[in-house]
C-alpha cells in the first residue's frame, strides 16, 4: 500500500501526522494523498468534470465524518472508493437518467486491442455514459479497485453470476465501441473515404460498427 | 463450466494477478491449457484491460481541486464546530457585563453589604440560568434525535438489521410494548414476530418482522418521534437501496416507520402497493358511508383503502 500512497501523491510532499501518538493521518494528509485518485475515479462515474468535483468533494465531506469508523489505515483508499461508489449511487438516484445501452453483446468477440494512443478519450466518456450504472459500476471497480467478481459480489452484495455476467458484458461494451473508434481512426489515416455515420457507430450490433471503405 | 462460463471467468481475472493461478477458477485454468484459441482470446482480453486500464486513469486532475477540497472541508469543519458550540448561545443569552452593573455609591452603611449580597445573588442566578440551559441543550444533545431526512436511515440501516439480528423475538402481538408502536396497515404483509432494539433516534424502537423467504429478510421498523421531515404515508418507492436494502420512510403521527427489504426495488414496491392509503382523517364518517374499506388495526388511528381519490 505505502507503494500506493506515493502513487497518489501526486508528489505533493506528506508528512506523517504530527501528534505522534498513533499513526492515523489526519484528513489533510488523506485529501492530499488520495484526492487525485478520488477525483479519476469520480469522474469516470459521473462522466463530466463538475460533478466529479462534487463527488470527489462530498467523498472527503463524509470522510470528514466518518473517519473514526475506519480501523485499518492501509485500506484508506478502499474505503474512500467505497464511500465515492455510495455518494455516487445517492446522487444518481436523484438525478440521473438511466442509459439505455442495449447489452446484448457477442462474448465470444475479442477484437484485436488498438494502440494505447488509439484510445479517444470523448469515445471512451461516451462508451461510459451509454453503460447503465450497475454495469459501469462494476466495470470501474474491477478496474479502479483491482477487485475481482467475487469481491465485487461481496461489496455489492449481489451474486456472483450476475457480477460476473455484468463485468463480462461491461467490458465487452466498452472494447466494441473503442474498436470501432479505433478502426475509424485507422481508417482516416488510409488514402480511402470512410462513411461511418453516428447512428453505425453506436449500434448495439457489433458489425454495424465496421467503418465502410469506399474508393474514392 | 460452459463456454460463456469460461469467458466470464477470463474477463474477471484482475489485470495484476496471474488468471491461471487463481484458485476460485481452477476450471479457467485447465481450459487454457488444453484451448489454444481460448489462450489467444484470454491474451487479447489481458491487452485491452491493460489499455483500457490505462486509459481510463488518464484523465486530467482540475487545477486546485486539493485546494478547493481542504477550503470545503475548513469550512465545513468551522461550521460545525459553531452549530455545536451551546457557550455561544448562552453568553449571548446572559451578557455578563448587563447583568453585572457597576456599584453605585450609596450612604447607609450596610449598603455595601447590601450591594455585595445583592450582586452575588444575581450573580448566582445567572450562573444558575446558564447552566440550565447547558444541561437543556447537552441532554437534547444526548437523548433521542428527530430524524430530519430520509437519508438518514440509509446509512443506519445495516447496523440496525445486525442488531435485529441478534435479538430475541416475541410472537405474543398483544404485547402492551406494542400498544406504543402499532404496526402499520400500509405495509401489506403480516408480521411474523417482533422485537425491540435501541436506535439513535429512540431507546425503544419496535422490529416487526415480515420475512417470508430467508434469504430475503424484510423489517418494519417503528418509534415514537417527534415531527419530522418525512412523508405522511409509506412512499410508493424506496429512497435508498443501502447495502442491499431498498429502504423507505414515513411518519403517521407520532410514529415513524422504515420499511427495509431485502432485494431490489420491485420488491419493496410489493410490500406497499395498495390502493390509496388516506392517514388519520376526520372524514372517517364519509369514508364509511361511500363503502371505503376500513382497514384500521387500531381504532384510534383509523385508515381506509379507496378506490381513487376522486370518490373521496
Amino acid at each position: 500500500m505505502s507503494s500506493d500512497l506515493s502513487a497518489v501523491s501526486g508528489g505533493r510532499d506528506v508528512t506523517p501526522s504530527p501528534s505522534g501518538q498513533d499513526d492515523r493521518p489526519d484528513l489533510r494528509e488523506i485529501v492530499i494523498r488520495y484526492h487525485e485518485a478520488v477525483y479519476r475515479y469520480a469522474y469516470r462515474l459521473a462522466g463530466n468534470q463538475a460533478d466529479a468535483e462534487d463527488l470527489t468533494q462530498q467523498t472527503f465531506l463524509v470522510a470528514q465524518q466518518q473517519l473514526s469508523q475506519v480501523r485499518d489505515m492501509d485500506k484508506i483508499l478502499a474505503w474512500l472508493f467505497s464511500v465515492l461508489r455510495n455518494c455516487y449511487l445517492k446522487s444518481c438516484r436523484r438525478s440521473r437518467l438511466l442509459p439505455s445501452a442495449s447489452m446484448d453483446v457477442d462474448l465470444d468477440q475479442v477484437p484485436e486491442s488498438p494502440q494505447r494512443d488509439e484510445i479517444d478519450e470523448a469515445e471512451l466518456r461516451l462508451a461510459l455514459d451509454e453503460l447503465p450504472d450497475e454495469f459501469r459500476i462494476v466495470v470501474l471497480m474491477f478496474y479502479f479497485e483491482d477487485c475481482s467478481y467475487k469481491e465485487i459480489a461481496d461489496r455489492l452484495e449481489i451474486p456472483i453470476g450476475t457480477v460476473m455476467s455484468r463485468l463480462a458484458r461491461a467490458k465487452a461494451h466498452l472494447r466494441r465501441w473503442l474498436s470501432s473508434r479505433a478502426a475509424l481512426a485507422d481508417a482516416e489515416r488510409r488514402p480511402v473515404a470512410v462513411v461511418a455515420t453516428v447512428e453505425n457507430r453506436r449500434s448495439p450490433d457489433a458489425r454495424s460498427y465496421r467503418p465502410v471503405r469506399m474508393d474514392r | 463450466m460452459n463456454q460463456r462460463q469460461i469467458i466470464e471467468a477470463m474477463e474477471g481475472c484482475r489485470t495484476s494477478s496471474d488468471a491461471a493461478q487463481q484458485a476460485d477458477v481452477p476450471e479457467l485454468a485447465d481450459a487454457l491449457s488444453q484451448d489454444a484459441a481460448l489462450r489467444k482470446q484470454f491474451e487479447r482480453i489481458r491487452q485491452w484491460d491493460g489499455i483500457v486500464g490505462e486509459a481510463l486513469h488518464d484523465c486530467p486532475i482540475p487545477e486546485g481541486l486539493c485546494d478547493r477540497l481542504l477550503d470545503a472541508l475548513a469550512l465545513s469543519d468551522s461550521g460545525s464546530a459553531l452549530a455545536k458550540g451551546p457557550f455561544e448561545s448562552a453568553a449571548r443569552q446572559f451578557p455578563c457585563n448587563e447583568t453585572l452593573a457597576e456599584p453605585t455609591p450609596e450612604s447607609h452603611p450596610n449598603a455595601g453589604r447590601r450591594f455585595l449580597l445583592r450582586r452575588s445573588l444575581w450573580f448566582a442566578a445567572s450562573l444558575s440560568a446558564a447552566a440550565l440551559v447547558l444541561v437543556a441543550v447537552a441532554l437534547s444533545r444526548l437523548g433521542p434525535q428527530t430524524p430530519e431526512l430520509t437519508a438518514d436511515f440509509a446509512d443506519e440501516i445495516i447496523d440496525w438489521t445486525q442488531t435485529v439480528a441478534r435479538s430475541e423475538w416475541r410472537t405474543d402481538f398483544a404485547a402492551s410494548e406494542l400498544r406504543g408502536a402499532p404496526f402499520d396497515p400500509g405495509v401489506q404483509s403480516r408480521p411474523r414476530r417482533w422485537t425491540r432494539i435501541e436506535t439513535r433516534y429512540a431507546a425503544q424502537t419496535v422490529v416487526y418482522d415480515l420475512t417470508v423467504r430467508q434469504n430475503e429478510p424484510t423489517f418494519l421498523f417503528c418509534f415514537v418521534s417527534g415531527r419530522s421531515s418525512l412523508p405522511g404515508n409509506p412512499p410508493v418507492g424506496p429512497f435508498s437501496t443501502t447495502g442491499g436494502f431498498s429502504i423507505g420512510a414515513w411518519q403517521r403521527g407520532d410514529h415513524v416507520y422504515v420499511l427495509a427489504v431485502r432485494g431490489n426495488e420491485a420488491r419493496y414496491r410489493k410490500l406497499i402497493q395498495s390502493p390509496v392509503i388516506l392517514g388519520n382523517m376526520r372524514i372517517r364518517e364519509n369514508l364509511e358511508r361511500i363503502g371505503a374499506l376500513p382497514i384500521h388495526a387500531n381504532p384510534d388511528t383509523p385508515h381506509f383503502a379507496i378506490g381513487a381519490i376522486d370518490q373521496v
